[in-house]
């Protein structure tokens, strides 16, 4: 009956806590998906000016605008990996990387800006990961040196 | 510098300190007088302390409830998180949206691998730095 109970109770407090990361995910995705719509506009505006006879069908931009605001959206939310307690470094690292993978993939693909092609895929995970690398190289170093500051002040 | 210690029952309670300059000795009794001015009320089980500030470690949100998180123990409060943050001592500050933590008993910062900041209080607790709330503590703790 205890055993059942202490079950119980740790179930709800999971459910609990993954609803509370959940609405993290989708406070932070409202928040910041916005974005990536003025960011595509701003990268089409560009190409429109470097590019002649540049043009998409309106089909086209919608898809772009949907899928740029989703991914943004994922990108926004996906921090909330980093602060779920449960979760261990690598594991938390993992979801982060492989949800932002597969939101940058499907988001090429749907817009063909990469064809569906083995080895165009491969040529694109590799430089994701370069720049997913040199991202989190940044943001750890300069948190670090932050803290060393902070400890000082202690 | 001087201390003087005046009881008189009939006058208003009040520390006033003549000094040439602020510095580390009028910050702490600013602190404290602070702290001992916005005693705080805990609830745990059926009892129910008065908590001074500087014994708090950290204010958490947890499971939609409100707790102070002190040495070993936790007490349950019924203010709001905001107007705690407004009424607290200065040694108070807002670390993420649903944590207030006490500079005094911070133990150090740590850099997880993930990319986040967080903090390890002296009693063990650790608490996660949000990025919004980063510069505010810089200020706070003077960088």
């Amino acid at each position: 009956m205890f055993r059942a109970d202490s079950l119980k109770q740790l179930k709800k407090g999971w459910v609990f806590s993954m609803n509370k990361y959940l609405k993290e995910f989708l406070h932070r995705g409202l928040m910041f998906g916005g974005f990536g719509p003025i960011v595509l506009g701003i990268v089409y505006a560009v190409l429109e000016g470097t590019i002649e006879n540049f043009s998409l069908s309106g089909f086209q931009i919608l898809v772009a605008i949907v899928s740029v605001y989703l991914l943004a959206f994922v990108q926004a939310g996906a921090s909330v990996f980093n602060q779920i307690e449960s979760f261990s470094v690598p594991k938390s690292l993992l979801c982060h990387l492989s949800l932002l993978y597969v939101a940058y993939v499907s988001c090429y693909l749907i817009n063909s800006w990469i064809p569906f092609d083995i080895n165009f895929l491969l040529i694109f995970t590799a430089i994701f990961l370069c720049i997913y690398f040199v991202v989190w190289t940044t943001v750890f170093v300069s948190l670090k040196i932050a803290s060393k500051k902070l400890n000082a002040r202690l | 510098m001087k201390f003087e210690l005046i009881i008189d029952t009939e006058s208003e309670e009040k520390v006033v300190v003549h000094a040439k300059k602020e510095g580390a000795l009028t910050e702490e009794i600013k602190r404290l007088v602070q702290a001992a001015s916005t005693e705080l009320l805990g609830y745990r089980d059926n009892e129910i302390v008065r908590l001074n500030p500087n014994d708090i470690h950290c204010i958490c949100v947890m499971e939609n409830k409100i707790y102070a998180l002190c040495e070993g123990s936790r007490y349950s409060l019924r203010q709001r998180l905001y107007s705690l943050e407004e009424t607290l001592p200065e040694c108070f500050v807002k670390i993420n949206q649903s944590c207030l933590a006490n500079t005094k008993q911070m133990e150090r910062f740590d850099t997880s691998i993930s990319g986040t900041l967080k903090i390890r209080f002296k009693n063990g607790h650790i608490d996660y730095v949000s990025r919004r709330q980063l510069k505010a503590i810089k200020e706070r703790l003077g960088i």
